[in-house]
């Protein structure tokens, strides 16, 4: 930890520049913000319904969204998977979500690659992390790489299963964002949003999925 | 000042000449920003009140822009807290220095980056290649440009000048195959080829699009994933944070989150949005992540901006919404405005940023339409400042156009001279009019215009006989 350049000096030119005070355009004057913490910002879209409109907004980004009902349902997803993407080695994070997962996993011979070793979880199959949120408004789920154990079992394999509770549904992202403020010291290292697979359209603007994350995105929602 | 060398030494209005003679750069650029714009429109009807939301973020990054110093001062103290190096870098070469030191003092040599305009505008890649690094840009736009060896044309989609042939022709010469001028296979070859070099690099350097600082926090918003892996996979983070890329707290990332991809993509959110907030925390059980994590505040002319007529121009999120709403720019793309910059809001800052006696005429390439402004999701008026630019060149101005403007200033400022010269004009004009007039002089505007035929008896004469 330390601090490198001139910071005095730095702040200083700042200082100088705003001596004066901040200009106004006198034509097109600021309008002037509520006292305190700005108020939340309203969507012109149904949120009533969490479940639903998660649904529907992960599918619109590209995911592939199941309910969950009970324990058996989380073990048949995970079967199901292990057959449809040829896995023999997956990656599981830390997440409670997935304390039941190496277990089936073992049952069929799939080596479980635990957080920590990065050159291991690059060449798993399938990665299997928990949420601490999913935001229905985007169809997100949010990964604490705190709670995960690490980082990579949601990027660097092709596929990836997030389990996600339904209890952890919240309506909009700034639900998420608006509490980390008074979780100064407290927040993970890695706090990510993820909203459908991995997506570029650098080449004339023709989507292509899994360019750099995983092509294919799997959520569970349990209970 | 150091940094990436601009492509001036040739005018603006050759660069503009050769992109507008290219029919395959027009068709990219017409397929790019009407789609982009499009997509906006879509995205923003998601909010309640799209308007609204626009004037309080206008406020919200005047109200961090007034408090700056002060701010920045507590988003260094918090990173400080949380076990993170911080930089402060006054110019580019002062951050190129820092991040080579850097490189020196942590054995780094191979070195994967995320998209970063910072580091374009600091020319980081020839400063650390310089040094014996290997630098291997990751975002598939960018990397297609470092291969090429050029500047981005469009801050989101930095390779929208080239069509996929011309993307297949580049890969090709690392490919050493025959890739197929197909989006998918270019892009796999890209993921196949990269990934490689993520699991065998030692530095990973980022930019930022916020720092929070009631935290100390770094958000990042990607759509590849190759943000989070730059970030998460090398045992050393570098951020590179424009001084002025601050937010005070989470309720304002908020807002400004809810902008930018709707405005930059017409996505509601990107694929990945990454909160970062210290290196690996040990102590609390991660095994992932980077054991060490620095900080780079740049100014590189952003505090000569503070406190100026163009001081609004820090409010920009580089979103690119102006690129895509801008005549010229969709005319010209974005090679024509000379350095990594483009468009309006590159028109506005490319001549406040850079030390060049070239740069002012950018802010000739507008027509003050006002489409920029309007398109900005943070409400810069972008059109006065580029108006305030063109002010600031004009004693530069010859002598002669300053005495034909002076000499109509005292005319029109007399209603006898206003109603004399209307007169001559109506007159010059009828027996002008309809033909393709060349006026010695002024060839440019009138080559390629005809004169309009005014009408017989002008307004103010048929109101005075009280005809209308």
């Amino acid at each position: 930890m330390a601090e490198h350049g001139d910071r005095a000096a730095f702040l200083g030119r700042m200082r100088m520049a705003l001596a004066g005070g901040a200009p106004a355009n006198p034509i097109r004057p600021l309008t002037p913000l509520p006292a305190g913490r700005l108020p939340s910002l309203e969507y012109a879209v149904d949120l009533s319904d969490m479940r639903t409109r998660f649904t529907e907004a992960a599918t619109a980004a590209g995911a592939v969204v199941r309910s969950l009902g009970s324990p058996e349902d989380v073990a048949a997803l995970v079967t199901e998977l292990v057959a449809a993407h040829h896995v023999r080695r997956a990656a599981v994070s830390g997440d409670p979500e997935c304390a039941t997962v190496p277990d089936v996993l073992s049952a069929f011979d799939v080596d479980v690659i635990r957080p920590g070793d990065v050159q291991a979880v690059a060449g798993a199959d399938l990665g299997i992390t928990g949420a601490v949120a999913g935001v229905a408004l985007t169809g997100s789920v949010v990964v604490d790489s705190t709670r995960a154990g690490g980082r990579t079992a949601s990027v660097l394999p092709p596929v990836h299963l997030a389990l996600v509770s339904l209890d952890a549904l919240v309506a909009t992202p700034g639900d998420v964002f608006r509490g980390l403020g008074r979780r100064a010291d407290d927040l993970p290292s890695n706090l990510v949003f993820i909203t459908g697979p991995s997506r570029s359209a650098d080449i004339e603007l023709v989507i292509t999925l899994g360019v750099h994350g995983p092509h294919t995105l799997w959520i569970g929602l349990i209970g | 000042m150091s940094g990436r060398q601009p492509i001036f030494g040739t005018t603006l209005r050759s660069r503009t000449a050769v992109a507008v003679a290219d029919p395959r750069l027009k068709a990219s650029l017409a397929n790019a920003t009407d789609t982009f714009a499009a997509r906006k429109g879509v995205a923003f009807a998601q909010l309640a009140d799209p308007e609204g939301a626009r004037t309080m973020a206008r406020s919200a990054k005047a109200a961090v822009l007034a408090r700056l110093p002060e701010l920045l001062e507590s988003f260094a103290d918090r990173l400080l807290a949380r076990g993170v190096h911080v930089w402060w870098a006054a110019d580019a070469a002062e951050a190129n220095a820092h991040i080579a030191a850097i490189a020196a003092s942590t054995g780094s040599t191979r070195v994967v980056k995320s998209k970063s305009m910072a580091t374009e505008e600091t020319g980081l890649n020839d400063a650390l290649e310089a040094v014996g690094c290997t630098v291997t840009e990751t975002d598939l736009g960018e990397w297609i440009i470092q291969l090429a060896r050029e500047t981005p044309s469009h801050i989101i989609v930095p390779a929208i000048h080239r069509d996929r042939h011309q993307i297949a022709d580049v890969l090709n010469k690392v490919a050493g195959g025959d890739l197929a001028a197909v989006p998918e296979e270019l892009a796999a070859f890209a993921r196949a080829r990269l990934r490689q070099r993520f699991l065998e690099a030692d530095l990973g350097i980022s930019g930022a699009n916020f720092g929070v600082a009631e935290t100390g926090s770094i958000v990042l918003v990607t759509n590849e994933g190759n943000g989070r892996l730059v970030t998460s996979v090398p045992r050393v983070h570098v951020a590179v944070l424009g001084m002025e890329r601050l937010v005070e707290t989470w309720d304002q990332l908020d807002l400004m989150l809810a902008l930018l991809p709707r405005a930059a993509t017409g996505q509601p959110i990107t694929t990945y949005v990454s909160t970062i907030t210290g290196p690996r925390r040990v102590a609390a059980g991660e095994t992932e992540g980077p054991e060490e994590l620095h900080v780079v505040i740049l100014d590189n002319g952003r505090s000569a901006i503070l406190g100026t007529e163009f001081h609004e121009m820090l409010a920009c999120i580089r979103c690119g919404a102006c690129l895509n709403a801008c005549p010229v720019y969709r005319q010209a793309g974005g090679h024509a405005y000379g350095w990594v910059y483009s468009g309006p809001m590159g028109a506005v800052l490319t001549p406040l940023l850079l030390d060049s006696p070239e740069a002012p005429e950018l802010a000739n390439a507008s027509s003050l339409c006002g489409a920029c402004w309007d398109a900005c999701p943070v409400g810069i008026p972008l059109q006065d400042l580029l108006l305030g630019l063109r002010r600031r060149a004009a004693p530069s101005a010859s002598r002669r156009t300053k005495a034909a403007w002076s000499t109509w200033a005292t005319t029109w400022s007399r209603p006898r001279g206003y109603r004399m010269s209307l007169r001559t004009g109506a007159l010059a004009g009828r027996m002008l009019g309809g033909a393709v007039a060349h006026v010695p002089g002024a060839a440019r505007w009138t080559g390629t215009r005809t004169a309009p035929v005014p009408a017989r008896r002008s307004f103010r004469d048929r109101w005075d006989a009280g005809e209308v």
